[in-house]
């Protein structure tokens, strides 16, 4: 069970002013929330690399926590850029490894819902948002994608294309 | 494996952080717009008529573009998923009247337009103004790099138009040109450029 919000702001205040201990505490909070919150996502082989690095990105960025904003909502600000600019750099290698992996979130449902990824796929249109899932969350190729919506090649990766530059400019929104 | 990643050592890293500070941003911004206007001024001299209406206005709007999109700057440097930060897009809207209202005017007056833009002065505003952006930009860009903006690109096009702004300011206390077809014209050229000049480079220096 993760901390509440209010527990993780104190540690993140106290993180903020160098206490290692607070600190230490808050990466092992934020390693569990950030599993659980890229689980459905990411591949396991994936998912730690990717938690890793956003621990990473928390570390280096600590001074962009406002202390008078909850601590969840930068933080998942902070986990949709990382998962946004992983999926960037799969898209660009032209790998397509990650696998469907489809779970309930075991808690926490509302923070889920509000700032889930789902939900960020939703923000886009449904034709990016489903050529982003078929090649770049279930691993299909642009050609099997290509069949499986009707779309040519070319436009299923121009849509992967454009979806990606707005679910990178819409990572902020609810 | 991975998830051996060493929590313990990166803790034993920490060190206390400032907090990234909106009020920071606000007197750079503030500094070099001064700057800019002390040296426009001092080389070559304030306008006369500061009482004039027309004046008035064009400060009072590149000064609302200016810190909607200032705010909308340091708001992006620290982010949080559920903000919407749209305050600096209404700014614009309602500044995009002056060109249009020129562009009219332009069409509709009787004055031919070559007589009403002045290309000397234009290219002269557009360069200073363009030139004080830079170093307001460079200093926001500097200054953004500590936060965590997680639209670059978005973050570059606010740098740019917040810039351009209160560059286009500092030029406007010097600016003798009180025509909303020459005022329409080359500020919106200058902050135009300035944007796209911020869309374009900043995104690079501030990725994380």
């Amino acid at each position: 069970m993760v901390a509440d919000d209010e527990t993780l702001a104190r540690l993140m205040a106290l993180t903020q002013r160098g206490d290692k201990s607070a600190y230490r505490v808050l990466l092992g909070e934020c390693e569990t929330w950030l599993k659980r919150y890229y689980a459905r996502k990411i591949d396991a082989a994936t998912l730690d690399d990717l938690v890793q690095d956003t621990l990473m990105s928390l570390h280096r960025k600590r001074a962009s926590w406002d202390s008078s904003r909850p601590f969840l909502p930068w933080l998942a600000a902070i986990a949709r850029y990382r998962w946004v600019d992983h999926l960037r750099k799969v898209y660009r290698a032209k790998e397509s490894e990650l696998n469907e992996e489809i779970t309930a979130d075991p808690a926490d449902q509302a923070i889920a819902a509000k700032i889930g990824l789902e939900r960020l796929l939703g923000l886009i249109p449904e034709k990016q948002a489903l050529a982003i899932r078929l090649v770049k969350i279930e691993g299909l190729s642009i050609a099997e994608a290509s069949t499986r919506t009707g779309q040519s090649e070319s436009l299923v990766k121009v849509n992967i294309h454009r979806g990606m530059k707005r679910m990178s400019a819409a990572i902020e929104a609810g | 494996m991975a998830d051996k990643f060493d929590l313990d050592a990166l803790a034993e890293e920490l060190t206390a952080v400032r907090p990234v500070s909106p009020a920071v941003a606000a007197a750079l911004v503030g500094a070099v717009t001064l700057a800019g206007t002390g040296l426009v001024t001092q080389l070559l001299g304030w306008r006369a008529g500061m009482t004039e209406p027309m004046f008035l206005m064009r400060t009072g709007l590149l000064l609302i573009v200016g810190f909607a999109s200032l705010a909308a700057v340091t708001g992006m440097a620290r982010p949080s998923v559920g903000l919407h930060r749209t305050g600096w897009r209404w700014a614009v809207g309602a500044c995009a009247v002056v060109p249009a209202a020129a562009f009219v005017t332009a069409l509709a007056g009787q004055t031919p337009v070559a007589d009403r833009i002045y290309p000397g002065d234009g290219i002269a505003c557009l360069t200073i103004s363009i030139t004080i952006a830079a170093v307001i930009g460079a200093a926001l860009t500097l200054w953004l790099r500590r936060g965590a903006p997680v639209s670059p690109e978005r973050a570059g096009i606010v740098t740019g138009l917040s810039a351009g702004s209160f560059g286009t300011f500092a030029f406007s206390m010097h600016c003798p040109h009180d025509d909303i077809v020459y005022f329409g014209l080359w500020y919106t050229l200058a902050i135009a450029a300035t944007t796209i000049a911020g869309r374009l480079l900043v995104p690079r220096l501030i990725r994380w």
